[in-house]
């Protein structure tokens, strides 16, 4: 048994869902809910480094917009 | 027709002999019962049927067969005909004549044949009313099969309806019986016909998987009940046609696009992309058989790759000509198959296939059947049917049997019991319609793509599984639940540590001084702090303190190599780093808060909490994990996770304010998470326990405690004494497999939970309460609450109950992702298909299956990470870490279990060019190691000569005497006038040989052994007899010579190369005369050697051992081989190249030795000058083609009076031993030594002769038989040739060499090379631990090596690790011999513990690949045997035995009471 986000040579989209996280994901697969493709359909090394450029900041969409922000 | 009915009777057919054989294996088994029970309605006339039956018997001999033979040669004999009575059981009386006869009819069924008493038919007449019968035929599998059913059935019926109308018999008579094709086989299938069959088969099953393992619900056993369940599988006519229609298309028949689809459903359950299925033929492809009764279906291997994602269509297409290619060469029996591949036989699974497909036929009857050729029983005038179904009894796994009928396609999945459940089968069942219907509307359709769940199961695991939802308080943080508990319960007990503690007010306090302070440096929310201290107070103050700051701590453990902690610290980006010591690690522009330095600055910062605290979407903390590519990765856990895991696990787990839990685990792992924010959440006591505790110490820091809950991984709750703690009342385990017996034991009174979960999904996933005794691997369990766990297969789909898929978890518990790896984190967190709008799931890279209650059980990994000992650990990062060395060019590391059960890392390294030796530096090294070996072997037999009690002239070794033996008849039959004798030792030899020579000069190296034989009764003032002390590399200086013989037996095995060896030859062939013989006595057969060693380790296995390992040790063992090994045919050309040879022979070492490490060995006779009067055989037979069977060689020697030979006679003894080293080497994996040898015993002999039984037959005819290595045979087979009868015994025999075409073996190994790379590669293995040392956590770094020239590679391309080495040697030893019987036992205990040969006494214990648990064992022992105690710590700091003993000392504790010690 393989896992398909391994598959070095697979067709690979990015998915980002509402709180602007990012999923890899393989072209074979329906795009679940809530999640939008932003890239792709692409070689699997592209789509990792359109994830590596576009996701500059892992917190969530709601920390982002208020950096540093406690309450 | 007139048959012969000899005395001896027939041979048996190959089917015939497996069944007579499982027969002696398990006798008086009813596996082989073929039932058949016909309702008679109607008047029924008794004696017509008797008739019909006696008829029926008497035409057939099968039905008057019985199977006789004790031993090896089992024969059928026919018995002459007779009336075959049928006395009517009357059952008209009882209360349900129905249900009384389906109690007959069930016994019946199951009663045993007596195979050699026969008959092996039965027929009972039940009567249950007048008109109202029930026939009972019940035969024995080898006299019948599916189709000689029909035949029965057929002529019954004939002959009762001519009978009843007063009629003869209308059948014509048979023209051939079942026997005359069991001869007619047997001759039939030799030469051209065989090969060209075996060819077939070998190359199309060549490298076949061993077994195909469906997931079952229960573990195998190892002998199979052999009992079956079975579901029905009905295929409407509709799609039936469809079927057949999809199949015409493209070439195919029905049959293969069955099988075809069967394939797909197999593989999507099994993961198997090349698998084999067996499918029964009926065997009489000639039109004079299709008459008769007998056992003549033959079982054919279809085996189709699955590989590459085929669509149906493509799959079809290998399917068909994988059918096509097999019908061609049916008629080789399977029986003869399964001895041709040597497959792994263990009872416990049909060798070859596991599951059957068979086509056509209407029902099953229990029986290797085929074609549809099974008609019922009809007798005229009465109404007959069926009665109640048979009891079923399958070999296989599973089985399907399928006819066509009027309805489309009806037949059963027939499954062991003792396997699945029926419910299991229903689904394998459910799933094989289902695929079946996908094909048909898509024959395009990929395997992958196929789907095997239906809607309401997919909403089962889907959904139902997970509705895991619980109330948890929405953005409560940890901090804010301890703030409860500091206003609630300010006295109680927050934290304690080796005595001291802090209430909850004072731990407030303190932190939040400590939290200002780092307010005063920038810290807030999303901003990370290292934390680099020791276990303590101060440790939870600080932790605590960052949470309270807003910020997020970093874990750094102090004991961590400074160059890993300061990676963390600069990847993670942490601006601040709390420490109390100048030690710890740097990164440019870290502020670091030293806690000893600034106490004061701390303690005048206010003890009022910071004013705002963090919120649940902030990160909570951040811990390393070991990375795939050598980076260790941070994994970012946000207050959100934590307060779910903490929120919806206090309660389950019972953790209340009168808890004191124990933080067992390093603040770097996860699970010390849970064990500090479930006491501060709850007002319970954290009890820090001191680093590395095991054993009785964490025993008593439990008690001490009075500690109610802790979590330990198995291996470390393994090593608690059996004590009694009764506050503990919740005990979690996890990490890694538990033992059912230790989960057993610590699950009584009290609740223990097997927890699962990455630090990706906030340390806990999934629970399991093991509320009742286990008695296996207990599951991981069901999702915590909020928490989702999803199996899915490769395209992403649930798998179905039972078959192994990937563990992804979701819901509260996925961690935000890796820290400043995007790219990494978008790959292992994931988009969740089936889960809420924008939901992720963590993929574990872990492997499970659903149980049918909806829990889960942990199959192991899917890549490259392991767990040692709970610790996850990337085998990748262990390999970048050592990659840097220099000498390194390649490495791969794997996690391997040793021979003691142990589980540690080994590296295996392509060396860089740079490393090793220059050529010519080489061959020195190898001289001195040589001159090295000489000497140790000198050394060793001097100590033994020396120890030896004094002689007393008797034989010290039977086994070696009767090896003399031989040696002595060649010897005296030369009468020579001078013999020299090199390597005497005790005399067992010369005390034999002296009496034949008229001088004669013994000598041996070693001057005690001299020294003992000049007081041997025996020899001792013997005339003629020179003792000399003197090597065999000084033979041309040895007294006496020249000589008319020159024995050097047991020697040349001990020279450390084959160059060694010629050169003492040849020394030994100048120093003798013509007409003289050299013998080269007792050395190795190299072909041979794995075979040897694979015997002898496999004789001193523990039962409960990997057959891998033993394997793996095996080979080690060969290649490291001390002693010389040549291959036999080697010598052949000694008689052209060297001048004076004149013949060469090369007798293996045969009776009477039939075991033991003299069966691999030979003597080498050397024939110097012209030989006397060889013997040339005037004909050679080849075995198996031309001769087979002592029989063969019976009438050979009646009809041939002069010397004759036989060519490539199978040895017994050998051929057991090979076939032993093949299933070793081939053995399934996770099997143990115990299953094995079961297998091997079950086995019994094999195929091939024993020199005792052909030495014996010559005897009887008057002559003398001798055997021959010289072909140089890689199997050990001999040549044996009978001399005339006027032939002189002792003369030289004109043997075959090897046969040219082939090519050579090599021709030695090399001892002294040997002993000269593991003295290089110990250097280097050395070196790289060090290494590593320096740059990973102790509990990475390998502790065993190995050298390889090549990373072995899988078919992809990637590193094969299952085929990489084991550890060669896990260090060198000292050697350091102990000194006084303290050192002596502790050498040997360590050494036990440690699996090793021995151990030195200035030996590290941690670098002969020991750790804590290891210590542990190593520690009680010692205290049973010096009664003495010795913590692990003290140990740790002396981990020799040498220092041990000083401890010892110190304590006062004498020597061991026994010198073997009390202590196993």
């Amino acid at each position: 048994m393989s896992n398909p986000f391994d598959d070095v040579d697979g067709v690979f989209r990015v998915l980002r869902n509402e709180a602007g996280q990012y999923s890899l994901w393989p072209d074979f697969a329906e795009v679940p809910a809530g999640w939008t493709s932003v890239h792709g359909p692409a070689a699997r090394a592209a789509c990792l480094e359109y994830v590596e450029s576009d996701w500059t900041d892992q917190r969530p969409a709601g920390l982002v917009r208020a950096p540093g922000a406690g309450d | 027709m007139d048959t012969p009915l000899s005395d001896e009777g027939l041979a048996l057919s190959f089917a015939q002999q497996r069944l007579w054989f499982m027969d002696q294996l398990v006798p008086g088994n009813p596996f082989y019962n073929v039932p058949s029970a016909h309702r008679l309605v109607g008047p029924l006339d008794v004696r017509a049927l008797e008739r019909a039956l006696t008829e029926v018997v008497a035409r057939h001999e099968t039905l008057r067969t019985r199977l006789v033979g004790s031993s090896d040669t089992p024969r059928q004999v026919v018995d002459p005909p007779s009336v075959v009575k049928l006395p009517p059981v009357d059952l008209e009386a009882e209360a349900d004549p129905v249900a009384a006869a389906g109690e007959l009819t069930a016994r019946e069924a199951l009663a045993p044949f007596d195979l050699s008493a026969g008959p092996l038919l039965r027929a009972r007449l039940l009567r249950l009313a007048a008109d109202d019968h029930v026939l009972l035929v019940t035969m024995h599998h080898s006299v019948t099969d599916a189709w000689s059913l029909g035949v029965f059935n057929g002529e019954l019926g004939v002959l009762y309806d001519a009978f009843t109308a007063g009629r003869a018999s209308p059948l014509p008579p048979l023209e051939i019986q079942y026997a005359d094709f069991a001869e007619w086989q047997r001759d039939w299938l030799t030469g051209d016909v065989l090969r060209k069959r075996l060819d077939y088969w070998r190359a199309r099953l060549a490298d076949m998987p061993t077994a195909l393992e469906l997931p079952a619900d229960r573990p195998r056993p190892l002998v199979p009940s052999y009992a079956a369940g079975s579901v029905p599988v009905r295929v409407p006519a509709a799609l039936t046609e469809r079927l057949r229609a999809l199949g015409t298309e493209r070439g195919a028949t029905l049959f293969m696009t069955l099988l075809a689809a069967f394939d797909a459903l197999l593989s999507r359950y099994t993961g198997a992309l090349d698998l084999a299925v067996g499918v029964p033929v009926a065997g009489r492809n000639r039109a004079e058989l299709e008459g008769l009764i007998g056992f003549f279906v033959n079982n054919l291997v279809l085996r189709v790759s699955l590989s590459g994602d085929p669509t149906f269509a493509e799959l079809l297409e290998r399917t068909r000509e994988a059918a096509l290619g097999a019908f061609d060469h049916e008629d080789l029996p399977f029986e003869r198959l399964v001895e041709e591949l040597h497959p792994l036989r263990d009872l416990s699974r049909n060798p070859l296939v596991q599951v059957g497909f068979q086509f056509g036929q209407q029902q099953h009857t229990g029986m290797e059947g085929a074609d549809g050729a099974a008609r019922s029983l009809a007798l005229r005038g009465v109404e007959s049917g069926t009665f109640q179904g048979e009891d079923a009894t399958t070999r296989l796994d599973v089985e399907w049997n399928c006819a066509e009928s009027a309805d489309g396609l009806t037949g059963s999945l027939v499954y062991a019991t003792d396997l699945f459940d029926r419910s299991t089968a229903e689904r394998l069942a459910a799933g094989l319609t289902r695929v079946l219907a996908q094909v048909a509307d898509d024959p395009g359709v990929r395997l992958s793509e196929l789907s095997l769940l239906d809607a309401r199961e997919w909403h089962r695991q889907v959904v139902e599984w997970n509705d895991t939802a619980v109330d948890v308080p929405a953005g409560v943080t940890v901090a804010a639940l301890f703030d409860g508990w500091v206003r609630r319960t300010p006295e109680a007990t927050a934290v304690s540590f080796g005595g001291a503690s802090l209430t909850y007010r004072a731990l407030d306090a303190r932190a939040n001084r400590l939290a200002h302070h780092l307010r005063a440096l920038g810290v807030g929310p999303e901003v990370l702090v290292g934390v680099c201290l020791e276990r303590g107070l101060d440790l939870a103050v600080s932790l605590l303190a960052v949470v309270r700051a807003g910020g997020a701590y970093l874990p750094l453990d102090p004991d961590y190599p400074r160059e890993r902690l300061e990676f963390m610290l600069a990847d993670s980006g942490a601006p601040v780093l709390i420490t109390d010591t100048a030690e710890a690690p740097a990164a440019p522009g870290v502020r670091t808060v030293r806690l000893d330095a600034e106490r004061e600055a701390v303690a005048a910062r206010p003890a009022v909490p910071p004013e705002s605290g963090p919120t649940a979407a902030h990160t909570a903390y951040v811990i390393y994990t070991s990375g795939s590519t050598g980076r260790p990765k941070g994994v970012e856990v946000t207050h959100a996770n934590l307060a779910n895991m903490v929120g919806t696990q206090r309660g389950p787990l019972g953790v209340g304010t009168d808890s004191v839990i124990m933080q067992y685990a390093s603040v770097c792992f996860d699970a010390s998470v849970m064990d500090m924010w479930f006491s501060w959440s709850s007002g319970a006591e954290l009890l820090i326990a001191p680093g590395g505790l095991l054993g009785a110490e964490l025993a008593e820091e439990l008690r001490r405690g009075r500690v109610t809950q802790v979590l330990l991984v198995p291996s470390v709750l393994a090593t608690l004494p059996p004590v009694a703690l009764p506050a503990l009342r919740t005990l979690l385990i996890g990490g890694e497999a538990a033992d059912p017996e230790l989960v057993n034991r610590w699950s009584a009174g009290r609740r223990l939970f097997n927890l699962f979960g990455p630090t990706e999904a906030t340390v806990n996933a999934t629970a399991y309460h093991c509320a009742e005794p286990v008695d296996r691997v207990p599951p991981i369990g069901r999702p915590i609450g909020n928490a989702t766990v999803r199996l899915l297969d490769a395209r992403l789909r649930p798998v179905p109950v039972g078959v192994a898929g990937e563990i992804y978890v979701g819901g509260a518990g996925v961690a935000r992702g890796y820290r400043g790896r995007p790219g990494l984190t978008a790959s292992r967190f994931v988009a969740d298909p089936y889960g809420g709008p924008g939901a992720r799931l963590y993929r574990t890279g872990d492997r499970g299956r659903h149980l049918q209650d909806g829990t889960v059980e942990f199959l192991g990994r899917l890549d490259d990470q392991v767990k040692l000992r709970g610790l996850r650990i990337e085998l990748g990062e262990v390999e970048a870490a050592l990659a840097r060395h220099p000498a390194v060019r390649q490495v791969a590391v794997t996690a391997r279990e040793d021979a003691d059960g142990e589980r540690r890392l080994v590296g295996c390294v392509v060396p860089a060019g740079t490393w090793g030796r220059a050529p010519g530096d080489r061959d020195a090294a190898d001289e001195a190691a040589a001159a090295a070996l000489l000497d140790e072997w000198r050394a060793s037999f001097e100590r033994a000569h020396r120890a030896a009690p004094p002689p007393t002239g008797a034989p010290a070794d039977p086994d070696r005497d009767a090896c003399a033996a031989t040696v002595e008849a060649r010897i005296a039959a030369l009468r020579p006038a001078r013999l020299l004798e090199v390597g005497c030792g005790d005399g067992a030899l010369t005390r034999r040989l002296v009496a034949h020579a008229e001088r004669y000069t013994a000598c041996d190296v070693s001057a005690a052994a001299i020294d003992r034989l000049r007081f041997d009764p025996g020899l001792a003032g013997r005339a003629g007899l020179t003792l000399a002390v003197g090597s065999a590399e000084e033979i041309e200086r040895l007294p006496g010579g020249p000589f008319d013989a020159v024995v050097l037996d047991g020697v040349p095995r001990r020279l450390p190369s084959l160059a060694h060896l010629e050169r003492v030859a040849r020394k030994a062939v100048e120093a003798t005369v013509d007409g003289g013989l050299v013998v080269l006595g007792d050395l190795d057969s190299l072909p041979l050697l794995p075979a040897r060693h694979a015997a002898d380790r496999l004789a001193s296995a523990d039962p409960g051992t990997e057959v891998a390992a033993v394997a793996r040790q095996a080979r080690l063992a060969s290649a490291g081989e001390r002693q010389l090994a040549v291959w036999p045919g080697h010598f052949a050309a000694l008689a052209h190249a060297w001048e004076r040879v004149g013949a060469v022979e090369v007798v293996p070492r045969t009776s009477p030795v039939e075991d033991g490490a003299r069966a691999f060995r030979m003597d080498v006779l050397l024939w110097v000058g012209e030989p006397p009067a060889t013997v040339v055989p005037a004909r050679w037979w080849e075995w198996g083609t031309e001769v087979e069977g002592l029989d063969a060689v019976r009438a050979l020697l009646a009809r041939e009076p002069g010397a004759f030979g036989l060519r490539g006679v199978p040895d017994i003894e050998a051929r057991g031993r090979s076939r032993l080293a093949a299933r070793l080497g081939g053995a399934v994996a996770g099997t143990r030594v115990a299953a094995l040898r079961e297998a091997l015993a079950a086995e019994g002999a094999g195929a091939g002769v024993s020199a005792a039984r052909l030495k014996a037959l010559a005897e009887e005819s008057g002559r003398h038989c001798r055997f021959s290595w010289l072909a140089g045979d890689p199997h050990g087979d001999w040549d044996v040739v009978f001399l005339g009868a006027g032939d002189p015994a002792h003369a030289p025999v004109r043997f075959p060499g090897p046969d040219g075409s082939a090519s050579a073996p090599p021709p030695a190994n090399d001892p002294a090379r040997a002993r000269r790379d593991s003295a290089d590669r110990a250097r280097l293995f050395a070196e790289l631990r060090e290494f590593a040392r320096e740059r990973l956590p102790e509990y990475m770094v390998p502790t065993g090596f190995a050298l390889l020239e090549a990373l072995p590679l899988s078919p992809s391309g990637k590193v094969d690790r299952r085929a990489l080495p084991d550890a060669e040697h896990r260090t060198s030893s000292s050697g350091r011999a102990p000194v006084g019987a303290e050192e002596e036992a502790l050498c040997r205990l360590a050494a036990e513990v440690l699996g090793r040969e021995r151990v030195g006494a200035d030996d590290n214990f941690f670098d002969l690949g020991g750790h804590s648990m290891l210590a542990i064992r190593l520690l009680n022992r010692v205290r049973s045997a010096f009664g003495a105690e010795i913590s692990l710590r003290e140990f740790f700091t002396g981990p020799t035995p040498a220092d041990l003993a000083a401890r010892l000392r110190g304590s006062g504790a004498g020597a061991p009471a026994t010198t073997d010690g009390g202590f196993r």
